[in-house]
């Protein structure tokens, strides 16, 4: 219990630091903590209120953290939150400006026999992608740094407790997680990635996601008009799933109120997923005809669902992947080991 | 606010503006972490391990320190030593600090004489 508290003192201080630090950083503070009870209390074994009273003198592990990163002056964004903060931007802005700039050529691309002059097309090609991606890179920026400004000012209560933020008290410490229980910081990074893609696309350019068919071309899965007048449940879908990861990101391992959390994410997701995809209005007539055209005359089961509801067989894929997240959230949560000194 | 807490305030700003100096000093000579705590103290420089610790790896990451682990004791420890770039910076540091020590005890012999 007692060599307990003085490894997830550490892993408390350590697991916001970069990994290559992280090593380092709790072999220096093994030595001292061992130095501190050494010169206040002997050689002997330390008492748990030893332990506790040279703990307290150290101080709170996110400020210590903090001193670390260099990050500990006050700012908008400040401390262990813009460590996180800094992350996010690093990967996810340059990945998505690229990804709309692309989108936006694509889209240009798909559209060739549409314009009617030189110049259309020279702006369609030029301007109107880096317009596009510069409009994308400002709005993500601004949401992510919007969201670290509410997460540090308000530092809610539930933050501190569920993720031991700001409060870690010697008696609300995390545990150590086994490396089996560690959240790689690549996965809630691609998972923002692939909901800002996704948003992006079911957004500005449905048109994308298209079958092509002999003799008419490519035809849109989905009703451009339905989905555009969808914006606001999508970007609610986009909004809660980000948040999520973000926590993922900072808490760094799979813990039972991050299971919790977890299952209660995935049913508002699964919500705004059927309130944007049971509608059979979101999928295109054209579409629709079309594939019921190359459709065998009587096709059973999954097929007939498939291409007969394909807006619910979409339902029913996310539903399923969310139940399996959740599951498995809570898998490696309730395994946690804990890690002893 | 106090007037205790007021000089408090300010003479912790003192304190902050010296360390690096004293820091680098002291390092001339290899020690680690927890030592340099006790050995600053002796002269009369108190420091927090919590500050110091975070202190000596950032000037390590300006070069002004080295460090290097140590298993040859009861327990491994990491010991840090000025560079020869820290050597330099310190000794320009010196003579900034000379002459504003000579000034301030200009400012402060003609505060007396008032």
């Amino acid at each position: 219990m007692k060599n307990d508290l003085i490894a997830r003192y550490i892993y408390a201080v350590t697991r916001h630091l970069p990994q290559k630090m992280q090593a380092d950083v709790e072999k220096e503070l093994e030595s001292l903590i061992s130095d501190m009870l050494e010169e206040s209390y002997g050689a002997k074994e330390p008492s748990e209120q030893e332990i506790k009273a040279v703990l307290t003198e150290l101080g709170n592990p996110d400020d210590l953290a903090a001193k670390y990163l260099g990050d500990e002056k006050k700012a908008l964004i400040s401390g262990v939150y813009y460590f996180h903060y800094k992350r996010i931007l690093r990967y996810v802005l340059p990945f998505i400006t690229a990804l709309i700039a692309g989108l936006s050529i694509l889209n240009g691309i798909l559209n060739w026999g549409t314009f009617e002059s030189t110049g259309e097309i020279v702006r369609q090609f030029t301007f109107v992608p880096i317009i596009e991606a510069y409009q994308a890179a400002v709005s993500i920026f601004a949401g992510i740094t919007l969201l670290f400004v509410i997460l540090e000012r308000k530092k809610t209560k539930w933050l501190e407790e569920e993720f031991g933020i700001g409060n870690d008290s010697l008696d609300n410490l995390p545990q150590v997680p086994g490396t089996a229980e560690k959240i790689s910081m690549w996965q809630p990074i691609g998972g923002i990635i692939g909901v800002v893609v996704t948003t992006t696309v079911f957004l500005s350019f449905p048109q994308i996601i298209a079958g092509r068919f002999s003799g008419v071309g490519w035809v849109s899965v989905f009703n451009v008009e339905v989905i555009r007048s969808l914006w606001l449940p999508i970007l609610l879908w986009a909004a809660i799933h980000i948040v999520w990861e973000v926590m993922r990101l900072i808490e760094g391992r799979y813990t039972k109120r991050l299971a919790v959390i977890g299952v209660a994410v995935n049913v508002a997701i699964a919500a705004c997923a059927a309130f944007v995809l049971a509608s059979g209005a979101i999928m295109n007539p054209e579409f629709i005809i079309q594939m019921g055209n190359v459709l065998p005359p009587d096709p059973g089961g999954i097929l007939y669902l498939m291409f007969g509801y394909p807006n619910l067989f979409l339902l029913g894929g996310i539903v399923l992947a969310l139940v399996i997240d959740s599951i498995s959230g809570m898998i490696k949560a309730f395994r946690t080991r804990v890690r002893i000194y | 606010m106090g007037k205790d807490e007021l000089l408090s305030g300010f003479i912790q700003e003192l304190r902050r503006g010296t360390i690096i100096i004293c820091v680098l000093a002291k390092l001339q000579k290899p020690a680690y972490g927890y030592n340099l705590i006790n050995d600053l103290a002796e002269t009369g420089i108190t420091i927090e391990a919590n500050t110091l610790y975070p202190l000596l790896r950032r000037l390590e990451s300006q070069e002004l320190l080295e460090s290097s682990w140590s298993t040859d004791g009861a327990k491994p420890r990491k010991y840090y030593h000025t560079t020869d770039f820290g050597k330099e910076i310190l000794s320009d540091l010196k003579s900034h600090w000379q002459n504003a020590v000579q000034n301030m005890n200009k400012i402060l012999m003609e505060d007396d004489s008032l």
